[in-house]
């Protein structure tokens, strides 16, 4: 399983080359259950980054499953981050790997809902003097 | 000293602001199953009358897709549950902002929106679409908005709220007390 954190540090990694998976086939990693925190693609989208390791062909596909914290739906994708894309600039020892991220569109859920009774909402008081 | 009014009424078609006051607002009680297309579900709507907490660049430049909204009520409805608020420790308390949890507004005494003092209620903030909560607003003539600086004075209170931290243990100053 692949949370956010989890994946935004194996990004980390990857431009700090840390990442062992460079130059290894595809890896498609798969979660059950993963929050993507909305800003996730601006956090990843077009990050250029250096490695120095010399191999030439590197391809990474993630296919990450999320929940809907909206509807607290659990183990339901409703978006997809693929990094479809790395482009290598090899510059001497080191490759310039561009990462493109798509994002796929949210999954939409069609349910019928049938409002059962409409009523004023309550509160209440909780005492923290107790 | 100046008058610093605490709200106004503004016009329905204006953008949504922090502040904004959204009377008989729904919100709905999702059934707790899970949720899969095709499926039927049978949901509660309840009104509370709320306040936009969320911020007005964010609201105004359509940057969320969610509004936070908190739900708030006439102090006399809370005087109904707990005695603390009856009592002038206890109010005074709440003026100075020492109950955890809630806020209060002051009267309201523009025509159509007479209200007594507000209590806003921290603990049961939820979200609405963007586009639902602003079609509602926009759809009613007039609303009611609170007025700077009470309305950062309320953004600093739910942050006061949201990021406090529980410690494990307390420090205990009992063996400091001095008797008079």
């Amino acid at each position: 399983m692949v949370d956010y954190m989890e994946f935004r540090e194996e990004l980390y990694d990857i431009s700090n080359g840390l990442n062992s998976v460079h130059g290894s086939e595809p890896e498609i990693i798969e979660s059950q259950s993963t929050i993507i925190h909305p800003s996730v693609p601006d956090l990843i989208a077009n990050q250029s980054m250096k490695k120095a390791i010399p191999e030439k062909k590197v391809m990474f596909e993630y296919d990450i499953s999320t929940t809907n914290p909206l509807l607290k739906i659990d183990n339901e994708t409703y978006n997809k981050l693929l990094i479809h894309r790395i482009n290598e600039l090899i510059d001497e020892n080191s490759i310039e790997i561009e990462l493109n991220v798509l994002v796929a569109p949210t999954k939409k859920y069609e349910i019928e809902v049938e409002i059962k009774n409409i009523k004023k909402g309550e509160l209440k008081f909780i005492d923290p003097f107790q | 000293m100046s008058e610093f009014p605490w709200y106004t009424i503004v016009e329905g078609k204006l953008d949504l602001e922090q502040g904004d006051i959204i009377y008989k607002c729904p919100s709905l009680d999702l059934p707790q199953k899970e949720i899969n297309t095709g499926s039927k579900i049978q949901v509660d709507v309840k009104q509370y009358d709320v306040v936009i907490l969320s911020q007005s660049c964010d609201l105004v430049n359509a940057k969320i897709n969610s509004v936070l909204l908190c739900p708030f009520a006439p102090l006399s409805y809370f005087q109904t549950q707990s005695d603390i608020l009856k009592s002038s420790k206890g109010l005074k308390s709440l003026a100075e902002g020492n109950i955890t949890g809630y806020h209060p507004l002051n009267e309201c005494k523009l025509k159509n929106y007479e209200s007594e003092i507000l209590v806003i209620d921290f603990h049961n903030v939820f979200t609405l679409p963007f586009a639902f909560i602003d079609s509602l607003a926009k759809k009613r003539e007039t609303r009611l908005r609170l007025l700077p600086p009470y309305r950062e004075h309320l953004s600093q209170a739910f942050a006061r709220f949201i990021m406090r931290v529980g410690l494990p243990i307390d420090i205990d100053l009992s063996k400091y007390k001095k008797e008079k």
